[in-house]
């Protein structure tokens, strides 16, 4: 498989690392909510089809990549900085 | 000796022969010969012993796809088992034996479970042996291994090195036949990066085999000159003995290169092999096509061959396999076998064709050749054990007659070769014109042509090709200039449609590899195994190293045929990688032996080298592990020596494998809140603080330290286990959970050597070393306190943190200068008795001191669980906060970290032992935890050990056992304090 | 000579982190003090005394040939409102690789297609050769040569130093100790 870094070009998975699921999302900073917590660590859509997931660039740029995988057919649809995906 | 050896212009040199061994016996070829023409060309027809049955088997192809002409090559170290004689290229000096029979190929013991067939029909694996249990692994299992398998390993270490390489291009074809060149030569011309593969060492595929025309030349000629041109264009990578084997994601394909397979011994700084792992824009499969077998009685015996082999010894090798040869073919193409020998002037005894109608040209160009010709025909048997010497044939009013010939080409049809378009897991679709399965949905960027894709006429291979090879150097920008159609000699599309068989006498097979047999297939039928997969599971059909080249379409239609469905109904298998056996050195590269993986080492390597140190491994690194000096044999009086030294005088460690971490920014100290569960927003500039890492569910990531430079400046401190965890883990946090923080996170671990200097004269030592350079008195530079400064010219940081317990200090300097730094230390404690100490000395001190590791910082266990409860900030949210704060990590019985001596304080004590109550029996459900860690304290003089224990904190003094079971330990120990040693710390500040 | 390896001593080496916000001011910064535009993708440009690679969004690592650890400590006067800046003068072994089989040698090492018209003079490139973490860039060719340099962690330089040799044995490799 190889993933198209936004930075670094197209590479070979062998430099990435997974993480899962992009939509994790960490409950507000301060948030109690222990069941909130608990789906977001424990509970991640694992969907047969289109999927963003988190990618870490480890022997690379060092970016968090939302990676947009189809999960049947390990097609990658987009890959863009987790970071600036957040700040828009 | 060549007794069939033939005139020709084929493509071996009998200007260079060469000489070679089979079983000992010393026989001649050619240069261009493959093992399987020179064992022909030489009258050798047996050629190894099959799998199960040990029947007598000969050479039935001159492909890869060959199941039976199994050889070992080579000897000594080098040996090699399960060889491919039909693919081996042939060098001066070659050693092959024959496999799989004992005492010798003619005369094979084994040879008598074919009496014992029943034994070993279909599913045998699953119902014959299951019982009585105890005798699968006494009995069994040991006479299956001898009486069934293959060749021998080595079972030496492999002289040879191999290697991997990495090739990109904008168009890869595999195949270099007429599809496959065209497309090359086509692509190639348009200036695009092109890489053309071939298994064989010969360019042309079937036009070496076929006697066609291109352009008025022969097809072969007309190969070798296009192979010229590509080789002359700049852009164009050939890579003949190459075996594409693998189709992965993303455009990656892998292949095997046999640099030094065709040499005695690889070259001097020559690989044997080359794994080569290629990323192509476009690839073009142009794999050809594999001949099918027909399935009758005695079609595994030695001189039964497939039509288009006959054709490749005739025309390549110039090798007619026998003197007289009968036909037996349900296709046009077995027709070609019959014109090609009578050209040859070898004596064709019959052509049997299973169909009551063929085209009339075959018929009229069989009778120009005087050959007599049977349709409605079948071969029902073969006769001699050794060879064929005759066949059985049942004529179409239903007359048995015997046709004496010492070779049967049998040809059933081709199919396109499709293994390579099924590796992303696309089926092959069936095809009722050419009566085969055809590539179904394509891998992307991959298009298919000549036989691969079913077109079996040399006008289309080439037109297919050229047009595929240009479309795909279009598609990538790449534009070929216009060229004129090659012209053919004429052909004849041939009818190719299925054909099964029915009646036959004696054994009739369909795998002659696995040795699976129609009656085999008729068996897992009536036992209900009817899918494709399950069929092939259940008879092994397909699962041999030839992964049913030749048999896994005939081994569908039959059971097709059986349970009254269509093949195309039925389906077929996907191949998986590799298409062809690899050897795991090749995938392994150069990682083998000392080279598994690289190895890490500090900068102050050389000096512990030089001092004559131990070293370990610790993950990549390799690290000092104690020094031992001249007269020490033990490990143990050298690290309590080193502990001894450190506890009273002074010792040096290097400690720079620790991850170190720039953190910086204006929300550096928000961040690092987040990210440690201890407030670290109020460390003062100038200070140092212990920094407990949690992960999200709430167990223990990682600790070190973190220190202060300035207001949004920090350096944090890792395990050297968890350096790079703790910095993905940093970057997800800054990128992906807090993307708005203004905060920048770089590693430093390699720029820093780091020393930690530690025992009651350290800060004599320092003073010393560093002179004006920076005050460490205990007033300037106070237990915990962390300074930048200069020294001798360079930066260089100083930390009074200690992991022994001792007075202590970590010094860090620019790495270039680390040896130098370590020999000045050790120059500066002269005087002090300053002793180098390693890793093992280091665990034992921290046990002492009940401070936790690796062992303890497990990924189960929680701050509580280590005593670190306390250090939970409750005045900030941090990563992990909420879910450590479940009821089930915080459960009163969970085992918590303690400390444990045993009674007998020299009793050895062995961590992983669990702890069991004084009178419990040890089981399961009386294991109250574990021991982690042990060491010999040289400062108490005992045994200590640390440990998880349930209920640990309110077990003080309690008598308990450490029940090893794996060592046969049973030892009565005192729980205590994990901390061991200068419980107040006194010793720290002093 | 297949291929030549020299050891690059000496340099001055720095990474240079963007603040939050600051990316555009450290450019201007990088511009008027070192004549050198600043990056924003994996090549390397030149400016006075100092060459500066893009290694990462906001992320650049900042060489000076003899520059030592002053090098660092230097441009924190200059870029530090800007980006953090952190020494790495000594975090790297430095290889620069040329010969008229470089390429063939490097295709050994690194999972990144070094074709002349892939990878140019100026691109940079950080990936794993052999489980080892590299970064290393294309030098104008010498004598219709190419140039690389390779830069390592300093921990595996021994490794890498060893995977070199065996990578370039079949071509002649001569080490130049400078």
């Amino acid at each position: 498989m190889r993933i198209p870094c936004p930075f670094c070009g197209e590479r070979d998975l062998s430099e990435f690392s997974y993480l899962g699921d992009a939509g994790y999302r960490r409950p507000e900073l301060g948030s109690e909510n222990i069941e909130e917590f608990y789906e977001t660590v424990y509970l991640r859509d694992n969907p047969a089809g289109p999927h963003e997931e988190l990618w870490y660039h480890a022997f690379g740029c060092r970016s968090w990549l939302i990676v947009t995988r189809d999960t049947r057919t390990h097609e990658i649809l987009a890959a863009r900085l987790s970071k600036q995906a957040a700040l828009g | 000796m060549s007794t069939n050896r033939i005139a020709g212009g084929g493509a071996i040199d009998r200007n260079r022969p060469i000489s070679f061994t089979f079983d000992g016996k010393v026989f001649a070829g050619f240069k261009g010969d493959t093992l399987a023409s020179a064992l022909l060309a030489a009258g050798v027809r047996l050629v190894g012993r099959s799998f199960k049955y040990h029947r007598p088997r000969g050479i039935l192809t001159a492909g890869s796809e060959e199941p039976n002409a199994l050889v070992e090559l080579r000897s000594g170290a080098r040996r090699e088992a399960n060889s491919r004689a039909t693919v081996t290229e042939l060098f001066e000096g070659l050693e092959a034996c024959s496999q799989n029979r004992w005492p010798s190929l003619t005369f094979d013991l084994g040879a008598v479970s074919s009496l014992l067939a029943p034994v070993f029909v279909a599913g045998f694996y699953y119902k014959t042996f299951m019982w009585p249990a105890a005798f699968w692994e006494k009995i069994y299992e040991p006479a299956i291994r001898r009486a069934a398998g293959l060749g021998r390993a080595s079972l030496q270490a492999d002289p040879d090195t191999y290697e991997k390489a990495h090739a990109f291009c904008d168009v890869l074809v595999i195949g270099a036949g007429p599809a496959g060149l065209a497309a090359a030569l086509s692509a190639g011309r348009s200036g695009a990066r092109v890489i053309l593969c071939d298994e064989d060492f010969l360019s042309g595929g079937r036009l070496n085999a076929d006697a066609r025309e291109i352009d008025g030349d022969g097809g072969a000629v007309w190969a070798q000159r296009t192979h010229a041109e590509l080789a002359s264009l700049p852009q164009v990578r050939l890579m003949m003995r190459t075996t594409v084997f693998g189709v992965y994601d993303g455009n990656t394909y892998a292949a095997l290169e046999r640099v030094s397979d065709h040499v005695p011994i690889p070259a001097p700084h020559q690989p044997r092999q080359r794994f080569w792992k290629i990323i192509a824009k476009r690839t073009v499969l142009a794999s050809g096509a594999i001949e099918r077998p027909l399935v009758f009685g005695g079609n595994d015996r030695p001189g039964v061959m497939m039509a288009g082999a006959v054709r490749t010894y005739l025309n390549r090798f110039n090798v007619t396999p026998g003197r007289r040869i009968a036909l037996f073919t349900s296709c046009d193409d077995g027709w070609k076998t019959g014109a090609a020998l009578a050209h040859a002037q070898v004596d064709v005894a019959a052509i049997i064709d299973a169909r009551n109608d063929v085209h009339p040209d075959l018929l009229a160009e069989a009778k120009h050749a005087h050959t007599p010709v049977m349709l409605g025909a079948q071969v029902l048997d073969t006769q001699s054990a050794r060879g064929v010497s005759a066949l059985l044939v049942r004529d179409a009013r239903g007359r048995k007659l015997r046709i004496a010939a010492d070779t049967l080409a049998m040809s059933g049809g081709w199919n396109p070769n499709t293994a390579l378009s099924t590796h992303l897991g696309s089926r092959p679709r069936w095809s009722e014109a050419i009566g085969a399965f055809v590539p179904g949905d394509l891998p992307p960027f991959m298009s298919v042509v000549g036989a691969a894709a079913g077109e079996f006429s040399l006008a289309g291979a080439l037109n297919t090709g050229a047009a595929a090879g240009r479309e795909a150097a279009r598609s990538v920008g790449f534009e070929a200039p216009a060229s004129r159609e090659w012209q053919v000699d004429e052909e004849q599309s041939g009818a190719n449609s299925l054909w099964i068989g029915s009646a036959s006498r004696g054994k009739a097979f369909v795998d002659f590899q696995h040795d699976v047999t129609r009656e085999d297939l008729a068996l897992a039928a009536r036992e209900g195994f009817k899918s494709a997969e399950h069929l092939k599971r259940y008879t092994t059909l397909g699962m041999a190293t030839d992964q049913g080249k030749t048999s896994a379409l005939n081994g569908h239609a039959i059971i097709a045929a059986l349970t009254q469905r269509e093949t195309a109904d039925l389906g077929t298998i996907a191949s998986r990688p590799p298409y062809t056996p690899v050897a795991i050195a090749a995938l392994a590269g150069a990682h083998r032996g000392r080279d598994f993986k690289p190895v890490r080492l500090t900068a102050g390597y050389a000096w512990a080298q030089a001092r004559g140190a131990k070293f370990v491994e610790a993950g990549e690194w390799l690290r000092a592990q104690w020094f031992p000096l001249v007269g020490e044999t033990d490990w143990l009086t050298s690290v309590v020596r080193e502990v001894t030294a450190v506890r009273t005088t002074v010792g040096v460690c290097d400690v720079s494998t620790l991850g170190k971490i720039d953190v910086q920014g204006n929300d550096a100290a928000a961040f690092l809140d987040r990210i440690y569960a201890n407030l670290i927003s109020t460390l003062a500039v100038g200070r140092v603080r212990y920094g407990l890492m949690l992960r999200e569910d709430g167990m223990v990531m990682d600790d070190g330290t973190v220190a202060r430079l300035d207001n949004d400046h920090y350096i944090v401190s890792t395990t050297t286990a968890n350096a790079a965890k703790v910095m993905q883990h940093l970057e997800h946090a800054r990128q992906v959970l807090w993307p708005a923080l203004d905060v920048q996170v770089a590693s430093i671990s390699e720029q820093w050597a780091q020393y930690a200097i530690a025992g009651p004269r350290s800060r004599l030592l320092l003073e010393r070393l560093l002179g004006n350079a920076l005050d460490v008195s205990n007033v300037a530079f106070p237990y915990l306190a962390c300074a930048e400064f200069s020294w001798q010219g360079r930066p260089a940081r100083l930390f009074r943190i200690s992991f022994s317990g001792e007075l202590a200090y970590e010094l860090a300097v620019p790495a270039r200068q680390g040896e130098a730094a370590v020999q000045a230390i050790m120059a500066a404690g002269e005087t002090l008795d300053v002793v180098p100490y390693g890793t093992e000395a280091l665990g034992v001190m921290r046990i002492e001191k009940g401070h936790v590791a690796g062992n303890e910082l497990n990924g189960t266990t929680t701050a509580a669980d280590l005593g670190l409860g306390k250090l939970l900030s409750k005045k900030k949210d941090f990563i992990g906060r909420v879910l450590a704060s479940r009821p089930g990590l915080n459960a009163p019985d969970r085992p918590v970290l303690v400390g444990v001596t045993p009674v007998n304080r020299m009793t050895r004590l062995h961590a992983g032992a669990h702890f069991l109550s004084i009178a419990a029996q040890p089981a399961l459900e009386n294991d109250e935890g574990f021991l982690s860690s042990v060491a010999f304290s040289p400062t108490l003089h005992t045994w200590i050990g640390l440990g998880f224990l349930s209920r640990g904190a309110a077990r003080g003094a309690e008598r308990i056992r450490c029940h090893d079971p794996v060592r046969s330990a049973d030892v009565e120990v005192r729980v205590t304090s994990p901390c061991f040693y200068d419980p107040d710390g006194g010793r720290l500040k002093s | 000579m297949g291929v030549i390896a020299q050891v690059r001593q000496g340099l001055g080496i720095a990474k240079i982190l963007a603040r939050k916000n600051e990316a555009a001011a450290l450019a201007q910064h990088v511009q008027s003090h070192f004549n050198c535009a600043l990056p924003t993708s994996p090549r390397r440009t030149c400016g006075n005394d100092i060459a500066v690679m893009g290694i990462g969004p906001g992320s650049w690592l900042a060489m000076c040939e003899n520059g030592g650890n002053d090098f660092a400590s230097s441009l924190k006067p200059v870029l530090g409102s800007f980006a953090a800046i952190s020494d790495q003068s000594d975090a790297y072994g430095v290889f620069r690789l040329m010969g008229p089989n470089l390429r063939a040698v490097l295709s050994k090492l690194v999972p990144i297609d070094i074709h002349d018209r892939a990878f140019k003079v100026g691109d940079v490139a950080e990936t794993i050769a052999g489980h080892v973490g590299i970064l290393f860039w294309r030098l104008e060719d010498i004598a219709g040569s190419p140039v690389f340099d390779i830069a390592v962690a300093r921990s595996f330089s021994v490794s890498l130093r060893h995977t070199l040799i065996q990578s370039a044995a079949e071509f002649e490799l001569a080490w130049e100790e400078s």
